[in-house]
């Protein structure tokens, strides 16, 4: 940090320096790369500190001072409209799609830092472009009840389970439809109630499957993840 | 978009550590992502000792504790299991159409993988047997997912209405509070339970099953036709002792 203070007060105002040095410095938590820059820049006259009072943002540095994606987007997005501080976000090109499913929030996108700088001087008339998305639509599950033959035993147990929310053990021999019959359960369950949607989402940002989340299936299309398969 | 409840079906190879969470820092597992939805566990008696042996603390309480040298975190967990199995390493136990090829031992040694507490703690066990040619081959006239699950949405909707929540959450104080049994039911319930040797916890799941049948049927009081059909959903594995 010291190192950095008297860089920029020998006068070196170039962004690629400065971004290198942060990386060089933090290479835990990278997160916070972007905001200790514009810190940094703010500091020492370069934007203008006023500017950043509305604005919360986060970003890895690269050496060259490209923005990289970080982890836990949509937690930070949700943590900031619960805040109700009326700041916008900015994060780097990757994660801001799924900030971006945060409504009522504004999320802004920056590829490099110096766009980000540029953005901050005053009557700049190069805005970051927002991020919008609106909730993608429930998709119909294809998996239906009917597509298993008979056992009306074990349907009626999956009814039941349900109902109550009860866990279940389903039990036979190889081939008569117990993963059939449990990958149906999700279809008979009605929806997470509001104030519980955000809970498995806001984990898997957090652990950084975002990236896989957002991907052309996107978060509405329910899948069964099974990565082997037994020979 | 995420109104549709997660499903996750981690394969039998999974560690520990991934289904139920760990590393240092802790970071959540399997069960934590599958929050509010489902945990679909194929083939139960293949995973790890250690996995299915620390599945009981969220069973029973929707929360897990991750303990390291230098960490300690507690996360969320409260999943719908969905567990399958076969009832014998060969998979054929109790099959009237094909033998079994396991020795009685065999067969002890496969389903004490799952230990009596960890089953305890699963509400219903039911038996999927193979089905006669005909039934396969004929046309599917069955109900259709969306039917059922209106039936389902309207008895939980009575559960809520009721006590503010499905019966699977209920604490065992809770289901004494909201039950309503009638007295022959109640009765029913002390003799099956003293014949069975049943234990509280037992006692309480059959409870919440009985209360689903309840709610299922429209009933504002559980009946002794639903306590019979609660424990039937009981059972013990296959060729192992109640």
């Amino acid at each position: 940090m010291r190192t950095l203070a008297e860089f920029l007060e020998g006068g070196f105002s170039n962004i690629h320096l400065i971004a290198s040095q942060i990386y060089l410095l933090f290479s835990e938590g990278a997160r916070f790369d972007l905001p200790i820059a514009l810190g940094l820049l703010a500091a020492s006259g370069q934007i203008d500190t006023d500017l950043l009072a509305h604005l919360e943002c986060a970003g890895e540095l690269g050496l060259s001072g490209e923005l990289r994606p970080v982890k836990g987007a949509l937690a930070m997005a949700l943590a900031l409209r619960a805040a109700k501080l009326q700041r916008e976000l900015i994060l780097p090109r990757g994660c801001t799609e799924e900030a971006a499913l945060v409504q009522g929030l504004v999320v802004r996108e920056a590829a490099h830092l110096i766009d980000l700088v540029h953005a901050l001087q005053p009557r700049s008339d190069q805005p970051l472009p927002r991020i919008q998305r609106d909730p993608p639509p429930t998709c119909d599950t294809t998996l239906d009840l009917r597509d298993i033959k008979g056992q009306s035993g074990p349907k009626r147990a999956l009814e039941i389970a349900a109902t109550g929310g009860l866990s279940l053990l389903l039990v036979g021999p190889p081939g008569t439809g117990k993963s059939m019959l449990a990958q149906r359960l999700p279809g008979l369950l009605p929806p997470c109630p509001r104030q519980r949607r955000w809970n498995p989402p806001r984990c898997s940002a957090r652990m950084g499957s975002s990236g896989r989340r957002c991907g052309h299936d996107g978060p509405s299309a329910r899948r069964i993840t099974a990565p082997r398969r037994r020979p | 978009m995420w109104a549709r409840r997660a499903f996750r079906a981690p394969h039998h190879s999974a560690s520990a550590a991934a289904l139920i969470g760990g590393g240092s820092p802790p970071r959540p597992g399997e069960i934590t992502l599958a929050q509010h939805g489902v945990l679909f566990l194929d083939e139960l008696p293949e995973f790890q000792r250690l996995s299915l042996e620390a599945l009981r603390e969220p069973l029973e309480t929707g929360r897990v504790h991750i303990s390291r040298s230098a960490h300690q975190a507690e996360f969320p967990a409260r999943f719908q299991l969905v567990a399958a199995m076969n009832p014998c390493p060969c998979g054929h136990l109790g099959n009237p159409h094909k033998p079994c090829q396991c020795s009685p031992d065999q067969v002890r040694r496969y389903q004490n993988r799952l230990s009596g507490p960890l089953l305890d703690r699963i509400d219903l066990t039911v038996e999927v047997p193979v089905l006669p040619p005909e039934t396969l081959t004929g046309s599917a006239d069955g109900e259709t997912s969306a039917v059922v699950a209106a039936r389902v949405a309207r008895a939980r909707q009575r559960a809520v209405d009721r006590q503010g929540c499905a019966n699977g959450l209920l604490s065992a104080g809770q289901v004494d509070e909201h039950l309503r049994l009638e007295d022959e039911a109640l009765a029913l319930l002390h003799r099956v339970s003293a014949r069975l040797s049943w234990s509280g916890r037992s006692f309480h799941r059959v409870l919440r099953i009985a209360r689903t049948i309840a709610d299922l049927a429209g009933s504002d009081t559980i009946a002794p036709i639903h306590v019979s059909e609660a424990i039937q959903w009981r059972r013990a594995l296959p060729g192992r002792e109640a």
